[in-house]
């Protein structure tokens, strides 16, 4: 139930972002009407809107990413696994002691033991 | 639909504003791009990523700007500096280099006193800056102020500078907002490695989200009115606490959720999805409310709209793009100080 519910947010998403983006583009189209053949005064908003347009375009990119990414079902994980996994995963590499890491995710509500578990995947991942 | 096929220029006042620029004025802008090249070039020794800093707080500055440009106008300065209706590149270079210094200097020295003493000194130190900065565009006669802002304040000044007294309450909760999404995108900048939250405090961070809106609510109200909502609902002058907590529990709950289902993506992704999430349910609320005539903007937001609708809506363009712009400056202030609280544990 809760993977179809995160499925409907995400295609609600998807499907605002493109209906949006699209409506950008649109008035995009007009700023460059009007500056370049109508006399309008958007010629210098282009400068400002262009650059906006790669930012939309860049977080749809992040957003269809985000979509298509091997979700949490391919490793038979919860959203809190990966985010716990994701989190030891990067604290490791940026060479954070065990101890450390176990200390700092307790003071944020996490059990021992879901912090234990999440070293157990990240090194089932890394072997 | 001759509307979206033949286009108007635009022939308002929001466009037809005195730019004749005045030698003092000139000088102004010129000493703002020198202040902020030899600004940059000294804070690169002692910040890193000095640039990636300036552009976060050149977007918010310009977000902000944007966004409220009816409140205010920008004269006399020359056709090259504008960007959009009065909204000056030059001035969002000067708020730029203004906040960019002093966060940097308290940032660098000052990074061992405790977060509250240092927020108390940005504040003080952009806040005081900020003022002087305003009294000087006021009087190089760049900056004065729309129809509906002299309306809401008090029409008293303060002595010597010549700016509103209200301007000690608008000057620090705008450097507030755009202080708070400088810092909170820092944390991208600096790679700040953020735990994930397993119970996120939603009284809380309720209660933020509260602090956060209505601080916003009450300096941008002379843009819009609320009008033809119950008496009782009125807490102070046309804000109405059904149309602004509405906004509250909208943002509160975007943020809830996103950090609930989506608690395993990354900083910039979960971002996205707050603003996103925020957006698509404000966008249709706002429309249907100025529709109705519950939500009636003033003359000059009048003015500066282009006259193009959202498709299949008789709803401004431009609200499409200010509900977006107000939700990531927003959000960024509200989750900015979530993470305060939320490591401070």
């Amino acid at each position: 139930m809760r993977k179809e519910i995160v499925l409907l947010l995400k295609t609600f998403v998807m499907i605002a972002a493109i209906v949006f983006t699209s409506i950008f583009i649109f008035y995009i189209l007009i700023a460059t009407i009007c500056g370049l053949f109508l006399g309008g005064d958007f010629v210098g908003s282009l400068i400002f809107f262009i650059p906006l347009l790669f930012i939309v375009l860049i977080v749809d990119f992040s957003l269809f990413r985000m979509m298509f990414k091997k979700g949490t079902s391919s490793q038979s994980l919860s959203s809190l696994q990966v985010a716990l996994k994701d989190y030891v995963a990067e604290a490791s590499k940026r060479g954070l002691s065990r101890d450390a890491i176990i200390g700092e995710l307790e003071l944020h509500g996490w059990k021992k033991q879901e912090i234990e578990e999440a070293f157990l995947n990240f090194f089932k991942k890394t072997n | 639909m001759s509307n979206l096929i033949f286009f108007q220029p635009c022939s308002s006042s929001a466009c037809l504003f005195d730019k004749a620029i005045t030698n003092p004025i000139l000088f102004f802008e010129i000493s703002i791009v020198l202040i902020t090249i030899i600004s940059l070039f000294f804070l690169r020794k002692i910040q890193k990523r000095i640039l990636y800093r300036y552009f976060v707080i050149m977007m918010g500055i310009f977000i902000f700007e944007f966004f409220t440009a009816p409140m205010w106008h920008n004269y006399r300065m020359g056709s090259w500096a504008y960007v959009y209706r009065d909204v000056s590149w030059i001035l969002t270079l000067g708020w730029s280099t203004l906040i960019l210094i002093p966060a940097t200097f308290i940032d660098v020295y000052m990074v061992n006193r405790k977060a509250w003493e240092r927020v108390v000194s940005y504040i003080l130190s952009i806040s005081v800056l900020g003022l002087f900065a305003e009294a000087l565009v006021v009087n190089l006669g760049i900056r004065s102020y729309a129809p509906e802002t002299l309306e809401a304040i008090s029409g008293n000044f303060i002595p010597f500078l010549n700016i509103p007294w209200e301007g000690v309450y608008y000057i620090p909760v705008f450097l507030a907002l755009v202080l708070s999404f400088y810092k909170y995108w820092s944390l991208l900048i600096d790679k700040v490695l953020i735990p994930p939250i397993k119970n996120n405090k939603l009284g809380r961070n309720l209660m933020i989200s509260i602090l956060g809106v209505f601080l916003f609510e009450l300096m941008i109200e002379p843009m819009v009115v609320n009008a033809g909502l119950p008496s009782w609902s009125y807490i102070y002058k046309d804000i109405s606490f059904i149309i602004t907590g509405g906004w509250i529990l909208i943002i509160w709950l975007s943020i809830s959720i996103v950090d609930k289902i989506f608690i395993y993506c990354n900083f910039k992704d979960k971002t996205i999805l707050y603003v996103l999430f925020a957006t698509i349910v404000t966008l249709p609320i706002e429309a249907w409310l100025i529709v109705n005539k519950f939500r009636l903007y003033g003359p000059s937001a009048t003015e500066n709209f282009s006259g193009y609708f959202i498709p299949l809506t008789t709803v401004p363009i431009e609200i499409a793009f200010a509900i977006p712009f107000y939700l990531v400056l927003i959000i960024s202030f509200i989750k900015y100080w979530i993470y305060r609280f939320d490591i401070k544990k």
